[in-house]
Order: C-alpha cells, then sequence, then structure tokens
C-alpha cells in the first residue's frame, strides 16, 4: 500500500501524500520529539521534514525505499532544529495541570530529572541512534542507513548513550539511596 | 528495601516510552496546507513555520546560460587536467606532510553569531597564541552569504595562507564557502554541492598547496569535490568505499584518503580514470596525523568499532604499515591513563597521546611516545566531565600544528577547543569559545586586519593543576559558570525570582535550608537550581507528593531544572545546602499545557 501511494505523491497526488502522513506522521513525530526532547522543536523538525518529503518525492527512485529515505530525512531535520538551537538550553519538561507527574511510575522523578540531564548532553547524532534503535525499534543495520554512518559508528554511540543514561541512574540511586550501596 | 527499584535499562524504556506518540492535529493540518501550497513539488516555493523559505525556480533562459557556463566549465577541466597528467612532480607522489614555518604558529578558531530567528548574523575569526591571547583576524557578517545558505555555517577550515572555506547551509540548499581574509571586502565565493535536506552534522575538507579544497561532497563523506577558491571550478572526486564516513587526511595523485570515526584508511582510487592521475595533495589542516607519508595509519581502538588487531582492549594503540599486519603499540608504561587519541608526530615517528585521567572526571593528559622508546607526560588539565556517569573519551585532538608545537583539543561539553602549547608543563589558559579551523603561522596571522590581543573570556573555572580531590577548605568557592539568566525558557514562561546564595566558609559543615517564596502556581511553574561546589544542593516543595530533587555539584558543573505540577495554590520551595556552596534558584512561572 505504501509504496503505491508514494507513486501516486511522486506524481504530485496530495491525497496520497495526505495519507502516506497518516501512515508514518506519529512515529515520525514521537521519534523528534525523543531526539530533541521538546515539542516546539519536534514540531518544527517534522514540519520542515515532510515538506522537503513532499519536495523531494519525485526523485526518489526506489519508492520501496521510502520508509528509510523518510527517517533519514525526519533525523536531518531534528539535526538541523537542534542546531538552530545550539546555545546552551535547560530542558523543561511541561507537566500536566492534573494528575501525576509521569505516567509511567516506574520512572521516579529523581530519576527522570537524571535521566533527562544525561540525555541533553549527549549530541543529536547520539540521541538520533538511541532512539531510532531503542524506541522505534530499529535494528542497527537499518539506524545506520537511516543516518548515513558506518555500523560501527551506531553501536560506539549506542554503547556511549547507554553508558551515559545508565551511569546517571546508578549516580541517582547512589546518592538518593545510600544503603544500596551500604547494603 | 532498595530491590523494589527497577534496573537502569527498565527504567530508561520507561522513560523513553513516555511521551507523546501521536502528531497533534495542528501539525497534521499545517503539513497538508504546506503540500497544497505547492502545486509544483520541486519549485519547493512553500511556507513554513519558521525555518523554510522559498527557492524560486530559474527561468529557462538562466538555465541554459547555466547548463553552457557548466559544459564550458568541465570542457575546461578535462582538458586541463590531461596536461597536468603528464607533470605531476614526483614529491607529490608521497603524501604531503604538514607545512613547516619558522614562525611560531596561531590557533584558528570560528565563532557564529545567531540572529534571534536562529539565521547566520557574523562570523568572528580569532587568531589564539600559545600563550592564550586572543586576536580577531576577521568579522564575515552572514548578510554577504546567499540567502540560501545562511542559516548554519560548520566545517571551517583556513589555509596557510589565510584564506577560510567552511560549509554553508540554508533552507533549500548549501555548498562551500571561500573567504580571503586578507581582503575582508572581497566577495565570498559559495560554490554549491548536492544537498539531501537538513543540516549536515559534519562537515570535513582539507586545503592543498595550490589554493585547491577537498571538501566533502555529501553529508556521509564519501564523495568529494576538489574546489578551486579561485575560480570555483569543481572537479569531482569518485566516492570513497561505501563504509567510509571519514575525514580527508591525504590526497596524492593516485586516491584520496579518509579516516573514519573507527580509524580505519579508506581510499578512493583515482588511478582508475587515466583522464585524472592527479587532483589535489593536501596539506592536513585539522585532526590528528593518522597516515604517514609510506602510507602507515596510526589507530586508536574504540569499544564501539573494535579494532584491527583482534582482542585489543579500548585505548590500544595500533599501527598498520601499507600492506602489512597491524601490530600493537606498547603504551603500559602510560597505564592506568586510558589513550583517547593519539597523532603522529612531525618526525613521522614518535606519537603524540591525549590520554585519558579519572573515572567519573575525567580530565586530559598529553603523553608523547618518542621514536627512541621514550614514553613521557606532559601537563594535565581539568577536571571535567559527565558528573553523571563515567565519560567516554573525554577529548579528542582537533588539530596539531605543523611544528607540533600546538595541539588543539576538542572537550564535549566546553564552548569550544583547548589550545595546548606542547612544551607548557601546565596549560596556560582556559578553554576557547569557538570551532578549531586549522593553524596559521605567525607571520600570515599577525598580517590579516583586526583587533589587539586580548586574554580571552574564562569559559569554565581555571583549574591548571589536576585534583580530583573536593576543594580545599576555607578557598572560595569558584563562581558558577553560568547563570540562570543565560537559560532559554520555552515559550509562555516568564521569570519570576533569581535567589542566589554565595558559598561562604568551609565545606563540610552542616547543611542549612534556605526556604523561598512563596511562589503562585496558578499557571505552573519551573525551578532552575545551578550550584557549583564540593557537596550538593537540594530542593523540595511544599507540593504534597513532590519528591525532593539533588544537584551533585561535582566541584564545577552546572545544575539543571526542577519542574513542579501544578496545585492551585502558592509553592513554597527550599534549597538545603552545604554553606560552602554557591547555588542558584530561578523561578519561572508559565503555562505548562500551552
Amino acid at each position: 500500500v505504501r509504496a503505491r501511494l508514494v507513486e501516486q505523491a511522486q506524481r504530485g497526488d496530495s491525497a496520497a501524500f495526505d495519507a502516506l502522513v497518516e501512515l508514518d506522521g506519529d512515529r515520525c513525530y514521537a521519534a523528534a520529539y525523543r531526539i530533541l526532547r521538546d515539542a516546539d522543536w519536534a514540531h518544527d523538525a517534522v514540519q520542515a521534514a515532510f515538506l522537503q518529503v513532499w519536495r523531494e518525492l519525485p526523485r526518489l527512485r526506489e519508492p520501496t525505499r521510502y520508509e528509510v529515505w523518510l527517517h533519514r530525512i525526519v533525523v536531518n531535520a531534528c539535526y538541523m532544529e537542534a542546531r538552530r538551537h545550539r546555545r546552551w538550553r535547560l530542558h523543561v519538561r511541561p507537566l500536566p495541570v492534573d494528575g501525576p507527574l509521569s505516567g509511567d511510575p516506574t520512572v521516579s522523578v529523581d530519576d527522570r530529572d537524571a535521566i533527562e540531564r544525561a540525555f541533553a548532553r549527549l549530541t543529536p547524532e547520539q540521541r538520533a541512534v538511541f532512539v531510532l534503535h531503542h524506541h522505534a525499534g530499529m535494528p542497527l543495520s537499518e539506524v545506520a542507513e537511516v543516518v548515513g554512518v558506518p555500523l560501527g559508528t551506531v553501536k560506539s554511540r549506542l554503547h556511549y548513550a547507554a553508558r551515559v543514561l545508565q551511569g546517571a541512574i546508578a549516580a541517582d540511586s547512589t546518592v538518593a539511596d545510600p544503603e544500596v550501596t551500604t547494603a | 528495601m532498595s530491590d523494589a527499584r527497577p534496573d537502569p535499562q527498565t527504567i530508561v524504556a520507561a522513560w523513553l516510552a513516555d511521551g507523546p506518540s501521536v502528531m497533534p492535529d495542528g501539525l497534521r493540518r499545517q503539513i497538508a496546507d504546506d503540500s497544497r501550497a505547492s502545486p509544483q513539488q520541486s519549485a519547493g516555493a512553500l511556507s513554513s513555520r519558521s525555518v523554510v523559505r522559498a527557492l524560486r525556480p530559474l527561468p529557462i533562459t538562466g538555465r541554459l546560460v547555466v547548463v553552457l557556463v557548466l559544459l564550458g566549465i568541465m570542457l575546461a577541466l578535462v582538458i586541463g587536467t590531461a596536461l597536468l597528467g603528464g607533470s605531476i612532480p614526483d614529491q607529490l607522489r608521497a603524501i604531503v606532510p604538514p607545512e613547516p614555518s619558522e614562525d611560531p604558529y596561531q590557533a584558528v578558531l570560528a565563532r557564529v553569531d545567531d540572529t534571534p530567528e536562529g539565521a547566520v548574523e557574523g562570523i568572528d575569526v580569532v587568531a589564539v597564541r600559545a600563550d592564550g591571547r586572543e586576536r580577531s583576524i576577521g568579522r564575515i557578517d552572514g548578510s554577504r552569504l546567499p540567502t540560501w545558505a545562511r542559516d548554519f555555517v560548520n566545517g571551517p577550515v583556513v589555509s596557510s595562507d589565510g584564506w577560510l572555506a567552511f560549509r554553508a547551509t540554508g533552507p533549500s540548499g548549501h555548498g562551500w564557502a571561500f573567504v580571503d581574509l586578507r581582503a575582508p571586502d572581497a566577495p565570498i565565493r559559495v560554490v554549491t554541492i548536492p544537498w539531501w535536506g537538513g543540516f549536515p552534522s559534519r562537515a570535513s575538507g582539507a586545503w592543498g598547496p595550490d589554493g585547491r579544497f577537498a571538501g566533502s561532497a555529501s553529508e556521509y563523506h564519501d564523495t568529494y569535490d576538489a574546489i578551486d577558491r579561485a575560480t570555483g571550478a569543481v572537479v569531482e572526486i569518485p566516492g570513497l568505499p561505501a563504509d567510509v564516513d571519514g575525514q580527508p587526511v591525504a590526497l596524492d595523485p593516485s586516491r584520496i584518503r579518509a579516516l573514519t570515526d573507527g580509524g580505519v584508511a579508506g581510499d578512493a582510487w583515482l588511478m582508475a580514470d587515466p583522464q585524472r592521475p592527479g587532483l589535489l595533495a593536501l596539506y592536513q589542516s585539522t585532526g590528528p596525523r593518522r597516515i604517514i607519508g609510506d602510507g602507515t595509519v596510526l589507530d586508536v581502538c574504540d569499544v564501539g568499532p573494535g579494532c584491527v588487531v583482534p582482542d585489543l582492549h579500548d585505548g590500544a594503540v595500533t599501527i598498520q604499515g601499507q600492506n602489512g599486519t597491524p601490530i600493537a603499540v606498547d603504551v603500559s608504561r602510560l597505564l592506568p591513563d586510558r589513550v583517547v587519541d593519539a597523532s603522529y608526530a612531525r618526525d613521522g615517528a614518535s606519537i603524540w597521546l591525549i590520554l585519558q585521567r579519572g573515572a567519573e572526571a575525567a580530565y586530559p593528559v598529553l603523553g608523547r611516545l618518542g621514536a627512541d622508546g621514550s614514553a613521557t607526560t606532559f601537563g594535565a588539565y581539568g577536571p571535567f566531565g559527565a558528573p553523571t556517569g563515567p565519560a567516554e573519551d573525554c577529548c579528542t585532538i582537533a588539530g596539531i600544528a605543523p611544528d607540533d608545537s600546538l595541539i588543539a583539543l576538542d572537550v564535549p561539553g566546553l564552548p569550544g577547543p583547548i589550545i595546548w602549547p606542547t612544551e607548557a608543563e601546565a596549560l596556560l589558559s582556559p578553554a576557547h569559545t569557538g570551532t578549531f579551523a586549522g593553524f596559521l603561522p605567525a607571520s600570515v596571522a599577525d598580517a590579516l586586519p583586526g583587533g589587539g590581543w586580548m586574554d580571552p573570556p574564562s569559559t569554565m573555572p581555571d583549574v591548571p593543576q589536576p585534583d580530583l580531590s573536593p576543594p580545599q577548605p576555607g578557598g572560595p568557592a569558584p563562581a558558577p559558570t553560568a547563570s540562570a539568566a543565560t537559560v532559554e525558557m520555552p515559550s509562555g514562561f516568564q521569570l519570576v525570582h533569581t535567589e542566589l546564595h554565595e558559598g561562604t566558609g568551609q565545606p563540610g559543615g552542616d547543611h542549612v535550608a534556605y526556604s523561598i517564596g512563596p511562589f503562585d502556581s496558578g499557571h505552573g511553574l519551573a525551578f532552575v537550581l545551578t550550584c557549583v561546589g564540593a557537596s550538593e544542593a537540594r530542593l523540595t516543595t511544599d507540593v504534597p507528593g513532590d519528591e525532593a530533587w539533588t544537584n551533585r555539584c561535582l566541584g564545577g558543573t552546572i545544575g539543571g531544572e526542577r519542574s513542579v505540577p501544578v496545585t492551585g495554590g502558592p509553592v513554597m520551595a527550599t534549597v538545603t545546602a552545604d554553606p560552602a556552596t554557591t547555588w542558584q534558584l530561578t523561578v519561572y512561572a508559565g503555562s505548562p499545557n500551552p
């Protein structure tokens, strides 16, 4: 279905393009939000990405490669957005007016703070690899294709990101719960 | 009981899953509007919320002129390269070593200012001496760049005679820009290269001795263009092997050589094309020297990509001849420091090493393995590093001066490189702001128009001698490295209160609670707590169910944010800290769900 929609959109069929946005938009937005950790930035990145997709679709030679191509453009748009805001910026998490801090009680407030701070120190490239693999569920070879680096580089970035995030939780645990280390 | 706590992987997975999974309807509508607004996809004259601007297609006559000009350039290049083919000097048949100068070298940095809209307002080009003092050697106003290439610049590389090349990108294309720093009013030449959308995360290039420049021509660094800065003429260099994504370090008459993140050299052979036996020889302007004239490659094993020698540990150093078996270099005399980067020295036999010392607050140490078998460590700098976990690879070599007198180090989290005089026992200056662009001999740099020499603004606590122990009692607490005033808040949040506590007395005493507020929480509150000191600062609020948040100051790092939910009533905040700790609490109010 997707390949047919891509071919129709390549010919300028905006309804087919809308259908493609419907098919893939949510995943793209979810990934962009997690790479950028900011709803407004993700909004701009995804809008710019789909704009780019619409413009460049006629030049896509292999419609079956659309998904990889789309993700590549989304990730590039995230890089662009991150660099547009490259001054140091603290991320302030929007909180719901009512209800708990997190929808998932697995993550305590301290953990969340620690992870957010650690994630903010990763480069957009490291974040993208982490999100595409652990959130979007892409195999590493596909991540490498999307972000355009060798597989070894993907592994290195993933390894580094995981160490940083897990290190943040471990450090938080050590301070917040001293008996963990002394028991 | 601590066994109720999930493992880190589960926590990270839960955190990652907790976020929007559906595109907002407004965005969906905007995307649909965008496509409706553009009946011709390739023209792309669309509007966007912030970044995308119109691209005006050339009229048909203009396109014909462009095609004719391109054909003319191609013809001239074919004839020119055929003539050049038989006259390549023999010395260019080896990889070109860095060109030494009798002058002392100065590092060159590029600093980009943004307009409020995020476009490039200007680029300041700065020279840095060995003593750390800076001098402006040029200002490139953003308005001199084409509008299509004014949103983002990166990859600056300075030539030994004072030209600056950099990648310029905009909403509808990008190219390599060339600026003659000796002629500030001369027009800037921008040579377009194929564009895949977005900003290229890296741009790599190197200057040749004849004014030509090899610049990456795709976002994946697998193809390069040889560009003549004077004419803008471009010769495409064939693609590197598919798995090579690297920085060009040399281009001899037969091939270009590039290094990947993993240190593997890739070659794209040019001899296959008899019309172009040789294009360009390169001086290495940036990055570590990893290849010497006979083709021997120096590498540092990385835990991710692995190592050319099986079963070697992370940080092992290897060398591999052109067709030989790779061997491991003995760095055991430098243990327990870990090698994170390496570069051949000027003599092509000795090796400069960047060593990492310290577990959590890593800092670099400069080392050298001499061709005579000696192993020496020089000055060190720090500490700095990841405050909440072990840092991997504290730093990388951004460049090494042709005469080995200066090494530029990139350190994650710092606003620019450290410029390290190799003869100094300790570093003389803090990190500089800007992107490293290469080195210039003083005779060239000093002749460039610009300002006088000045001390650089301090960008981090200056700790010339590394010491991982807590600051000594009685010493003044260092000033915070970032104030809340520099924090950019999401739209809708406004600053309502700032409270600064200057640390005094000796660390280690009882913590003191400071009550601050109340604040009206009717529209949501965000607290930013930064601190500097040997201990920690803790933030609590009287919001029911709100947990305390601790910022471990780690003797020089900045803190993070803390948000609290809306409760409808006034909120009191309490900061608990050692009296010796300097902390600052900033409170913002706004709508958390716009």
